[in-house]
């Protein structure tokens, strides 16, 4: 796992944002950028190259979902990393968010192990 | 009389039965209390009559007691709920929300500031190993340190720096376990939006009921469906500027209670 990529961490609540930083920057990732819905995080992966995305399901106008399918549909977008962090833990959001290309899924509360696990998961050790 | 008990009677089976029933029902209740039947039947029946009348009287009285007393009750009881309590009750858990939200931040700000020293102090003793002494902020600059010295101060060093790494483990765990602000936050949000939605619900019947009482006292022959049209159009009234499924505010109800 490159420890340069660049992630982006997308949740509403500013103090989930910061624990997510927090663990990242633990496990060594440096370049962590962070948006506040789906709508601005979808704003700034158009901008700026992303390595990652880490994000949340629940936030108001834009879902973590929505922002998924979004990206999805999108040609430059659709092959960055996605991992839903969230507190959705039913079957059916897990296998709905699946189908629809999620890359990983971690449920709050995490440790920092569980972010470094599924993170090497995604990318290969 | 009997003319009119059967047109009471018909009124009361919704015009199920045929005239000639009606008429045999009316029969039987005079046969009943003219005392022709035997005397246990004509206790039996006497009884039930009594009983029924009984029932029919609390019944009668209950809703002429609640007529009479209808803005006492409607005021105190159901528009407090939904006009203070319930009010009350989100900006409380609001508070929660800000309250825990502020805590949780200051919580990490000390974490960030313990965490960045730890890091440094961390950097100062694996110099320290090499020899090298560099406080972080002196203005003596490196000061080399010869393999005796360091030879004695290892066991220190290391000492230091496993409680250095414990101390760092834990600021990270307790980090983590600072999403309890963000889980709390976003259950405590659900039970708000619920909270909302009764509140809505509660106006909406306060002044559903107080549009039919006022709309029924003003013209007793109204219909149902004039009174529920009447419900609709002031409803909409109240609406008004307000966005789709936001309800109805405050001022409409007021307004409407001062009118009953």
């Amino acid at each position: 796992m490159d420890l340069n990529m660049k992630v982006l961490v997308v949740d509403d609540f500013a103090t989930m944002r910061r624990i997510i930083k927090n663990v990242l920057k633990q496990i060594g990732f440096r370049k962590i950028n962070e948006a506040d819905d789906g709508t601005s995080a979808l704003k700034e992966l158009k901008k700026e190259e992303y390595d990652l995305v880490l994000c949340d399901w629940n936030m108001p106008e834009m879902s973590g979902l929505d922002l998924l399918i979004a990206m999805k549909s999108d040609d430059r977008l659709k092959g960055i990393p996605f991992v839903m962090v969230t507190a959705e833990a039913q079957k059916d959001n897990i296998l709905e968010a699946v189908k629809t290309g999620v890359n990983n899924y971690i449920v709050k509360p995490f440790t920092a192990d569980t972010v470094e696990q599924k993170l090497k998961k995604v990318f290969g050790g | 009389m009997k003319e009119n008990m059967k047109k009471r009677v018909d009124r009361i089976v919704d015009g199920k039965l045929t005239t000639g029933e009606i008429e045999e029902l009316i029969s039987f209740f005079q046969y009943v209390l003219s005392g022709s039947m035997d005397q246990d039947d004509d206790n039996f029946f006497r009884n039930l009559t009594y009983e029924m009348t009984g029932s029919v009287k609390e019944l009668a009285l209950l809703i002429i007691d609640f007529k009479e007393n209808l803005k006492s009750k409607i005021q105190p009881e159901i528009t407090d709920i939904a006009t203070k309590y319930i009010p009350h009750a989100t900006d409380q858990l609001e508070s929660i929300i800000e309250t825990t939200e502020t805590a949780a931040n200051k919580i990490m700000d000390n974490l960030d500031f313990m965490q960045e020293h730890d890091e440094k102090m961390e950097e100062v003793f694996t110099a320290l190993k090499g020899g090298k002494l560099d406080l972080p902020g002196s203005t003596n600059g490196v000061a080399e340190m010869d393999d005796q010295t360091i030879d004695a101060l290892l066991p220190l060093i290391d000492y230091v720096e496993l409680n250095i790494q414990n101390h760092l483990s834990l600021i990270s765990d307790t980090f983590v376990q600072m999403s309890f602000q963000d889980l709390t936050g976003q259950r405590i949000r659900r039970i708000m939006i619920l909270v909302n939605e009764m509140e809505q619900k509660i106006k909406k019947m306060i002044v559903s009921f107080g549009i039919q009482l006022a709309v029924k006292e003003n013209n007793p022959d109204v219909t149902e469906e004039e009174l529920h049209r009447a419900v609709a159009e002031k409803e909409t009234e109240l609406n008004g500027p307000q966005r789709a499924g936001d309800g109805l505010d405050q001022g409409g109800i007021d307004e409407l209670l001062a009118n009953l």
